[in-house]
């Protein structure tokens, strides 16, 4: 009864209808994760292969506005921008052309814009591509599905029974560190170490991996 | 007769006074000559390794054996609309590739940190192409600042660093930075525009160096004055500049 009677104000109340459709707009919107992050799907991303994922990431877009040219000039929205609100930053989807910013403010792009959108420029307007969106939207996540298997692979091959790592660096949410055993010069960037020992690694201190785990040496 | 006595004793006593005057005019422009040597030769000490110069960027060759080249004789780009002594600092978006664009800002004393105040932890940000790595046993990779931080008080901004090598960030732009930072330390009302624009070719997640402006506002470009390229390399490394691996 109660609700009925919050229903019916709610609902004769322009304010209230106002602010509820705004705020449908931001949650449905609502995107605080730039495409390309630290995690995807909970799981961590290292650095080298989140550079892997920008580098694909921007193939599937060339390649794709390529082959539907005939839509006309593709753009992607790919970041929010940092210092302006409601404005996005696009790229445009060519060779040669896709470094260059453009901010967008949301007030001229189409009304469910958002991140991961596939736009058209017709004339001064922009318009949102429905279907080249999903189609990007599945390509990006299956690559990004195989790039982390493949860094799953990469991490296992890396990690070797009764070897001793040094710490490099300590990132707090990962770690550094050089297999001085078999004497790599090339650091690596473990996310998987236990978090007790993180806390306190320093610079310089070692560690050996050893059934399946790492642990002071 | 007398008079004529009297006129020659005027004439040798005035002609005393003058050559002392004289004299003394002569000392103090050979010492304000001094001292502008000095600076000179600040200049010059970065100057003589940077004989080499380019009419633009599209000019520059590969590395060879400089670090660090002249562009446009030596002369910034900036124009007389920008000279201006309100402060600012701009960090560029990130593009699609997640790499740095330019970094602008009027250094004075306003945007530099105080004295005494140490640089932040930057560990956190791992720009484009970072991949820790030892080369001749010591890191081959620094997290370099744009616009240094003694420039801007600027730590972990990641629109601000870039991968760099020790020897780029080292040999390379700290001189630079140096020179900035003494400029406005003992001209602290004044302003040095600097603005430094990292250099990728086409996808590539390194960058493959800097070209650095600057431009001392209130003295029109006595003081500071350069235009140069940075080359982001390692003597003796070979690295592949679409990751920043370096390769065997």
């Amino acid at each position: 009864m109660k609700l009925d009677l919050i229903n019916g104000i709610a609902n004769n109340t322009k304010f209230v209808q106002d602010f509820i459709k705004e705020l449908q707009d931001y949650l449905e919107r609502k995107e605080d994760i730039s495409l390309i992050n630290s995690t995807h799907k909970e799981n961590k991303i290292i650095t080298e292969f989140r550079d892997k994922m920008y580098i694909e990431r921007s193939k599937i877009l060339n390649d794709y506005a390529k082959q539907t040219i005939d839509k006309g000039q593709m753009y992607y929205i790919y970041d929010k921008n940092s210092k302006l609100e409601y404005v996005y930053n696009l790229c445009i989807c060519e060779d040669e052309k896709s470094h260059t910013i453009i901010e967008a403010n949301r007030n001229i792009l189409p009304n469910d814009a958002k991140m991961g959108s596939i736009l058209r420029k017709l004339k001064d307007s922009y318009t949102l591509d429905n279907e080249a969106t999903k189609d990007i939207s599945e390509k990006i996540e299956k690559m990004k599905d195989e790039l982390l298997e493949k860094q799953t692979e990469f991490l296992n091959s890396k990690r070797i029974e009764d070897h001793i790592y040094e710490v490099s660096e300590n990132g707090k949410d990962r770690i550094w560190l050089f297999d001085i055993t078999s004497n790599s010069d090339e650091a690596l960037e473990e996310i998987d170490f236990p978090k007790e020992l993180l806390q306190n690694a320093k610079v310089g201190d070692l560690f050996i991996y050893k059934n399946g785990e790492y642990k002071q040496y | 007769m007398r008079k004529k006595r009297n006129n020659k004793k005027i004439s040798t006593k005035q002609l005393i006074i003058t050559l002392l005057i004289f004299a003394i005019i002569v000392l103090i422009e050979h010492f304000a000559e001094d001292i502008n040597k000095k600076q000179d030769n600040t200049q010059e000490n970065i100057n003589t390794s940077t004989k080499v110069t380019y009419s633009s960027l599209l000019d520059v060759p590969e590395y060879t054996n400089e670090i660090c080249v002249e562009i446009n004789d030596n002369k910034p780009y900036f124009i007389e609309a920008d000279y201006t002594t309100e402060a600012f600092e701009k960090y560029s978006e990130l593009d699609y590739l997640g790499r740095c664009g330019v970094a602008y800002a009027n250094v004075c004393i306003e945007i530099m940190p105080p004295k005494g105040d140490e640089r932040g932890d930057i560990s956190s940000v791992y720009p484009t192409g970072w991949k820790q790595t030892k080369f001749n046993g010591e890191y081959l990779y620094n997290r370099c600042h744009l616009i240094a931080h003694s420039l801007s008080d600027e730590d972990d901004n990641k629109q601000n660093l870039i991968t760099g090598t020790r020897y780029f960030n080292v040999q390379g732009m700290l001189p630079y930075e140096r020179l900035v930072y003494e400029y406005i330390q003992n001209n602290k009302n004044n302003h040095v525009l600097y603005r430094v624009t990292p250099i990728y070719k086409g996808d590539n997640l390194l960058a493959s160096g800097v070209e650095m402006e600057a431009y001392s506002v209130e003295d029109n470009g006595k003081g500071i004055c350069f235009n140069v390229y940075i080359y982001n390399v390692q003597p003796g490394a070979n690295i592949d500049y679409a990751t920043g691996k370096l390769l065997k």
